[in-house]
């Protein structure tokens, strides 16, 4: 921006954001909303805690998306495979999509976390945080795989046609050429699912696991303060923002390398 | 008649319909070892269609197709392998966009034949100097002109040394100055004895070029000879209309 | 760079704005609450005793003229509350049956009722959820009863009555485990243990037990005794009349740990009714309790209910 347009900007930030807080500070019940939302002392007593507890969701998401993104894409590439030899495959497939995108991600991980080790089938686990690892992942691979199924389905079919005829066969043309264009031109819903999935890790609370949302609502049960839980929203946006920005980033530099940038 | 032993290709009775359109209607072509031979016709008039029959691109739905003596078209044929023999260049040139250039070129060597990458790179940066586009090598497929990119998927398909290679259109979708330049590449691999089947409305240079030209009309072969009989004195009524088409706009 | 800075100023006033003094920095406001500065069943309230027509029934300010309207949970449990045998199949309660007027809490509800002068047709009955009900925030019911301990933090938020219940917090554990043989509450803390999310009795644990591996809080008592049966975790803690319905109803396997004391220097644990905060009602419902603690109704109550109920005393 111009120097003379960057003052101009400026000063309207002040103008508009300086107003917004005047006029909140203002409102009518200003003092109530302070003392039961942001209350300093409380503030401070709780982000230590929560911090600590926020390790689980991180661990959780972590671990999650990165299984997210392959059994994603394999339930992608499975819906893909062509014939009818392969339709019961295609089947199975558009099933697990459909269901689980239909069913709430906490009943899944209800259902999975408390019911599975009620049955005591041996050697399964009962650590309700394998659960809710598997839960997300499945409820999650779900939405990833149509990501990345509209990925494949928006490369042009002469790109196929192209690496079959130099003797390609279907599985190097899609790993050589289509996945890793789809793949790169699916970034940007890919993350926001990522976003999301990080979001509901809160979801395990109910559970039992102590992550951050759950001891956020022990403190504020305790204390009838919804400060904790502000804690958490800041948290959250901490860690959410810098992954925004960084894909932001990411799409600009492989515009400027022009198309995609990885050698085969 | 050319001797059947040095047949490359052979279509007979080829048959090819979308639905209720049949566009291409009993194709009988033949081409020897070293010949080129270049496809006119009017748009839709089948003459891509053809070519993508020929490298299974496309099922046929009647007659065969027979590369070296061998059939194609019959089941159970492995498909991928016979595509390693044949190579297609297509009108909108079809790089890879996410590859740059050398990659796109050594790709399918690497992959397909198992040529190490070393010994593909060197390969490909070969033919690129041959045709003096060795300084675009690691360069994407966008950076580059319309000309140097069809320059480069013709480049594509000869790295696997094919037996055939099908041209469909090359510069149909080239600005005019940039034509010359492909043509050119094209003009040297003729003259080189690389086995062409050419599609195009370029007549001029299917005049220098082609041992042969067929006049495809109607899902035929209408009329087929060489250049200068054909483009001189056609037989067909048919194929002088078009002729003078094609005169009257220029292009002849 | 330009932007950023001015995007950071922006972000910035406003949290500034946000949470410096706007206003003071404590909330509770209205004056005549009944919150005793010591727990115990009966307490001198702090304000001027109301006068005997201030407690007519013509004059209390309920939710709806002439009726008095009760919330509890659902499931309501026993022995608070008891199923009908069967339960009406068009009864919003799952498991108790608020107004058959069986259960400690029912019956306690009924008394203190009749006591301000409501007939028992008087008396309706709304589901309402344990955690929504301790909140801050206007209340769908006049009082509230489902097993809410008092506690300091509570009393400011909503009006908590004189206790109606003295009880003490247990533990609960599966036949055979290893803890079922624990006796002290040092014993405790190796165990992973678990309740309800928001209660006294994960309180306790987080606060008495500090037991070394995380405890685990769930959203409701069944989701905890779910886990339980599951193993994910290995002791429940709940109030010792619940972890009797716990063992005789709902577990097959279950074993009753032992009872935790009260910790030293602090009250005896006691269920209060909860009521709007400054609610009109208040004192005349602890004028009521009075009464009905005096002439031996609450230990009638208790006795019927809650009936030889003994367990090991964790030291």
């Amino acid at each position: 921006m111009g120097r003379r347009a960057s003052w101009t900007a400026f000063a309207s930030t002040l103008a508009v954001f300086g107003l917004l807080g005047w006029g909140i500070v203002n409102a009518p019940n200003w003092p109530d909303f302070q003392a039961s939302f942001l209350d300093p002392d409380l503030f401070a007593d709780a982000l230590p805690d929560l911090a600590w507890a926020l390790r689980i969701n991180v661990q959780l998401f972590l671990i999650a998306e990165v299984l997210v993104l392959v059994l994603g894409l394999v339930i992608a590439v499975l819906r893909s495979l062509p014939g009818p030899i392969f339709f019961p495959i295609r089947l199975l497939a558009i099933a697990y999509a459909d269901i689980f995108r239909a069913l709430p991600g906490v009943l899944v991980i209800f259902v999975l976390g408390l019911g599975i080790p009620s049955l005591r089938i041996p050697g399964v686990p009962s650590e309700p945080f394998v659960w809710a690892v598997v839960a997300v992942t499945l409820v999650y691979s779900a939405y990833v795989s149509e990501v990345y199924r509209a990925g494949i389905e928006s490369i042009h079919p002469s790109q196929e046609a192209a690496a079959r005829s130099l003797g390609l066969t279907r599985a190097q043309s899609m790993r050589y050429v289509i996945l890793p264009q789809a793949v790169r031109r699916v970034i940007p819903p890919l993350l926001n699912d990522f976003i999301g999935l990080q979001k509901d890790t809160v979801l395990v609370s109910f559970i039992g696991v102590a992550e951050v949302f759950r001891i956020a609502q022990v403190k504020e049960s305790a204390n009838f303060n919804f400060t904790p839980y502000l804690a958490v929203a800041l948290l959250f946006l901490l860690i959410t923002l810098p992954l925004t920005r960084i894909t932001d980033w990411l799409i600009a530099r492989d515009r400027a390398a022009s198309s995609a940038g990885a050698r085969a | 008649m050319t001797d059947p032993v040095q047949l490359v290709l052979r279509v007979a009775g080829l048959r090819k319909s979308f639905g209720q359109l049949t566009v291409l209607e009993d194709v009988d072509l033949e081409v020897g070892q070293h010949e080129v031979v270049c496809l006119i016709g009017a748009s839709g008039s089948g003459k891509s269609t053809l070519l993508r029959c020929i490298n299974l691109l496309e099922p046929i739905d009647a007659g065969r197709v027979e590369l070296g003596g061998q059939d194609i078209t019959a089941p159970g044929v492995n498909v991928d392998r016979v595509r390693r023999r044949i190579g297609i260049v297509f009108q909108s040139f079809n790089l890879f966009p996410h590859l740059r250039v050398l990659d796109n070129i050594t790709l399918a060597p690497r992959k397909v034949l198992g040529t190490s990458r070393a010994e593909a790179e060197d390969a490909g940066r070969s033919l690129l100097r041959r045709f003096g586009l060795e300084e675009k090598s690691l360069d994407y497929p966008d950076r580059l002109s319309g000309g140097q990119q069809q320059r480069v998927a013709i480049v594509r398909a000869l790295a696997m040394q094919p037996d055939l290679l099908l041209l469909d259109e090359i510069t149909s979708a080239l600005d005019p100055e940039l034509v010359a330049e492909v043509l050119d590449l094209v003009r040297e691999l003729a003259t080189g004895g690389m086995t062409m089947v050419i599609a195009t409305h370029e007549m001029g240079f299917a005049r220098d070029v082609a041992d042969r030209v067929c006049f495809l009309d109607g899902g035929r072969v209408l009329e087929q000879g060489p250049p200068a009989q054909l483009f001189a004195e056609p037989s067909e009524p048919r194929t002088r209309q078009f002729l003078q088409r094609v005169i009257a706009a220029g292009r002849l | 760079m330009a932007r950023l800075r001015i995007v950071t100023l922006g972000v910035v006033s406003l949290l500034l704005v946000a949470c410096g003094p706007g206003g003071p920095t404590t909330a509770p406001s209205s004056p005549a609450s009944a919150a005793p500065t010591q727990a115990g069943s009966l307490a001198p309230v702090e304000t001027a005793e109301p006068t005997q027509d201030a407690c007519a029934k013509e004059s209390l300010q309920t939710l709806t003229a002439g009726t008095l309207v009760v919330g509890a949970d659902n499931p309501a449990f026993p022995p608070y509350y008891i199923p009908d045998d069967p339960n009406p199949e068009d009864s919003e309660w799952e498991l108790g049956q608020p107004p058959n007027g069986k259960g400690l809490e029912s019956a306690t509800a009924y008394a203190v009722a009749e006591e301000l002068g409501f007939l028992r047709e008087e008396v309706t009955w709304v589901v309402a959820p344990f955690n929504t009900a301790i909140q801050p925030g206007p209340k769908t019911f006049d009082m509230y009863l489902t097993q809410v301990s008092y506690r300091p933090a509570r009393a400011e938020r909503v009006d908590l009555s004189d206790g109606y219940f003295d009880l003490n917090q247990a533990v609960i554990a599966i036949e055979g485990t290893a803890i079922a043989n624990v006796t002290t509450v040092a014993g405790l803390k190796e165990y992973r243990l678990g309740s309800q999310v928001g209660t006294t009795s994960f309180e306790y644990i987080t606060d008495q037990i500090q037991p070394t591996p995380e405890p685990r809080a769930y959203n409701s008592m069944n989701a905890a005794l779910r886990a339980l049966g599951n193993g994910q975790i290995v002791g429940l803690v709940a109030d010792l009349p619940t972890t009797f319905y716990m063992r005789d109803a709902q577990l097959d396997d279950g074993v009753i740990v032992g009872s935790l004391p009260t910790p030293a220097g602090a009250d005896v644990e006691h269920f209060s009714i909860v009521l709007d905060k400054g609610s009109p009602l208040t004192a005349c419902v602890n004028v009521a309790l009075a009464a009905l603690k005096a002439d031996g109704t609450l230990d009638a109550i208790r006795n019927d209910w809650i009936a030889g109920q003994g367990a090991p005393e964790l030291q």
